[in-house]
């Protein structure tokens, strides 16, 4: 089988993936009592009328009288055609909030995202070649510290410092400055700061362990026999394949913070953010967005698995294209 | 002590010392040899005397905690006095290395193709293409066929006999005057391991340049050496045309290795005891514990300076001394039994070297 199959292959492994967890999505959203019906039967009940035809009512107006199979693959047109439905809380169509709490979410998560694949390599190398030095071990202590400490809670440390007692930042993100500013970039640095530590620990510890390893192959013998420089002795035969079993760690931290902590740091630096958009349509019972921010979340882990299969392929050359 | 006037490779004194947990551990101690151009010569020993250090020292391609002392000179310059750069820019071209097992020798992210190219690319300036028609030409030369082809492959794609022959073309690349092999057929098969030699030995000839071969196989040594280093736990016994030690070896750790042969020894078991603990060298003569010759003398000071046995032929051995008779190795060598040792101890025993 060749790259081509392979990528085909893999990527068809997403669509199917996708399709299960959008599947299970709209069964739990099916087996749980819609709010919008709830409400429509309290507003009758407290105005006199009868609940029981409200709740019929507004059934009927958002089509949930259908058979289950018809509105399953009424919902999968929707899902895949991007009619992710209105939300009321915001009072715009879900992917327009969702493309506005995107525009907040990539204003950090591409630096810390550049940050974390590229620092943590380096510096995590750069520690093996020094293993035991002081510099190894100021690196291992930076990369436990930003590994143990909860991210949110650093947040509001840094906050309190950054923003109250230096007053360097504004306690709440401020989204009138304009994108590329010097403004923006000092409001987000301690955002992409906080989320930095927490991604570039495990990053750091597994491109250290891995590292030490090839440091002392054969290979590094003969690239030394050959008259190759240290440096160019670590930038090619340490680094690359170092990268390979790193990429899984890089994309697993990454999905992992990205879809867990940076909701919280968007909470806690006021960033309107699509973390701070999910949270807002949880409070107030925005089914519509609810799930709209869930799909999101999941195409993209599912993409970024996608990225990290055909990264580690490219990558290392053993790996065959067969049996998978 | 050289022989000659300018040797390719003189080493001297060349001493290598790691520390450990448990104290210095001098792996090659003070060694000497020469190599000259277009020659190959033989470092030959036992497992765990030194020979792949004394290799890796010349060039200071020893791994980190190991020191190196002495001087090596190569071409009327001293490899170990000058600066790290300046002795890159001798690795890999103008002395290069080929080692034990290509299994790992290569890296598996890169094509081999790749690995020949840096090797020529990290010392000359040379365009993409032309680097890549030089590697071929050296991949075909040294016998790989399709090599076009293989150019483009990775190392997981080829068997070690092909690997090894890469590292070959590898370290050629550069036109070195020297090569430097580490026991590179110890670890293929053995129809692969003669076809090697053979190779080696053809490019010798037509690049014209020394080989120092590290092996502890004597068969080899008596097919391409044209002199040998005899090492015993990290010093030089013996050193001498390939002819000279075959047939009059001088230290009786020659001999002991050259009845060890099948079908010229024809002993069972091979030199009785093992090597000297490296952290705790003995005093006196390295082998002593294990000589059925040793006397009281050879168990103090330090390790007997080489002595002149024939022109070009050296051992480092008490008993070649003038004022002793070196005869006491023959007699004690060929009595057959009734001396105050035990056969079991001495397997040597009435087996002629030397015919």
């Amino acid at each position: 089988m060749g790259f081509g199959t392979y990528v085909t292959a893999r990527v068809m492994w997403a669509a199917v993936v996708s399709f299960i967890i959008v599947t299970i999505t709209f069964l739990l959203l099916a087996a749980a009592p819609n709010p919008d019906v709830q409400r429509a039967a309290t507003q009758a009940a407290l105005q006199g009328g009868d609940p029981a035809a409200a709740a019929e009512r507004a059934r009927e107006l958002r089509g949930l009288n259908e058979p289950l199979h018809v509105r399953y693959l009424d919902y999968l047109r929707s899902v895949y055609t991007l009619d992710w439905g209105w939300a009321d809380s915001r009072s715009q169509p879900v992917t327009t909030a969702l493309a506005e709490g995107l525009y907040y979410t990539a204003q950090y998560s591409v630096p810390w995202t550049i940050l974390t694949i590229l620092l943590g390599p380096l510096v995590g190398v750069y520690s093996a070649a020094n293993m035991y030095s002081w510099k190894d071990h100021l690196a291992t202590g930076f990369a436990f510290f930003g590994y143990a400490i909860p991210n949110f809670f650093f947040g509001i440390i840094l906050l309190l410092i950054f923003g109250v007692w230096l007053d360097v930042i504004p306690v709440v993100y401020d989204t009138s400055v304009p994108v590329f500013s010097v403004a923006n970039a000092v409001q987000l640095s301690i955002p992409v700061f906080v989320l930095v530590t927490g991604s570039i620990g495990a990053v750091m510890r597994v491109s250290r362990n891995e590292s030490a390893e090839f440091q002392h192959a054969a290979f590094m013998k003969t690239a030394k026999a050959k008259g190759v420089s240290p440096l160019r002795a670590y930038a090619y035969h340490v680094m690359r394949p170092t990268l390979v079993p790193l990429s899984t760690t890089i994309v697993g931290q990454l999905l992992a913070l990205f879809l867990g902590s940076s909701l919280l740091v968007e909470k806690v630096f006021g960033i309107p953010g699509l973390g701070r958009v999910t949270y807002n349509a949880l409070i107030a019972q925005d089914t519509n967005l609810v799930l709209g921010a869930t799909l999101a979340f999941t195409f993209i882990a599912v993409f970024g698995n996608l990225i990290e299969d055909l990264v580690f392929t490219v990558l290392d050359p053993r790996i065959s294209y067969d049996d998978r | 002590m050289t022989d000659d006037a300018s040797p390719l490779l003189a080493v001297e004194g060349l001493t290598t010392t790691f520390d450990t947990d448990d104290g210095q551990l001098v792996a090659v101690d003070g060694i000497e040899f020469t190599v000259e151009a277009g020659e190959t010569v033989c470092l030959v020993g036992e497992s765990g005397s030194g020979k792949t250090v004394a290799t890796e020292s010349i060039t200071r391609i020893v791994d980190s905690p190991g020191s190196v002392e002495g001087s090596v000179r190569f071409g009327g310059r001293d490899l170990l006095s000058m600066s790290e750069p300046e002795r890159r820019a001798i690795r890999g071209y103008e002395i290069a290395h080929v080692f034990q097992n290509p299994q790992d020798a290569l890296n598996h992210c890169y094509t081999v193709g790749w690995q020949v190219v840096e090797a020529l690319q990290v010392h000359e300036d040379v365009a993409d293409e032309t680097a890549r028609s030089r590697a071929i030409d050296l991949l075909d030369r040294v016998g790989l066929a399709n090599a076009s082809t293989l150019f483009d492959d990775y190392p997981h794609e080829l068997s070690g006999g092909q690997k090894q022959r890469v590292m070959i073309a590898m370290a050629l690349i550069g036109d070195p005057d020297l090569l430097i092999a580490d026991e590179p057929t110890t670890a293929l098969d053995v129809t692969v391991q003669a076809q090697i030699l053979r190779l080696l030995d053809d490019l010798r000839r037509e690049f014209d340049m020394g080989i120092l071969l590290v092996t502890h196989d004597l068969g080899v040594v008596a097919a391409v050496a044209d002199r040998v280093v005899v090492m015993y736990a990290g010093k030089v016994m013996e050193r001498g045309s390939v002819l000279d030690v075959f047939e009059r070896p001088a230290h009786p750790y020659t001999r002991g290795l050259l009845d060890c042969l099948p079908g010229v020894g024809g002993t069972e078991g091979g030199i009785p005891g093992t090597l000297p603990d490296p952290l705790d060298p003995p005093d006196g003569c390295r082998f002593a514990a294990r000589c059925a010759y040793a006397e009281d003398a050879c168990r103090t000071g330090e390790q007997p300076a080489e002595i002149k046995t024939d022109p070009g032929h050296h051992a480092s051995c008490i008993h070649y001394r003038p004022d002793r008779d070196e005869s006491v190795l023959e007699d004690a060598g060929r009595e057959p039994t009734g001396s105050d040792r035990g056969a079991d101890e001495l397997p040597n025993d009435g087996v002629s070297t030397d015919d």
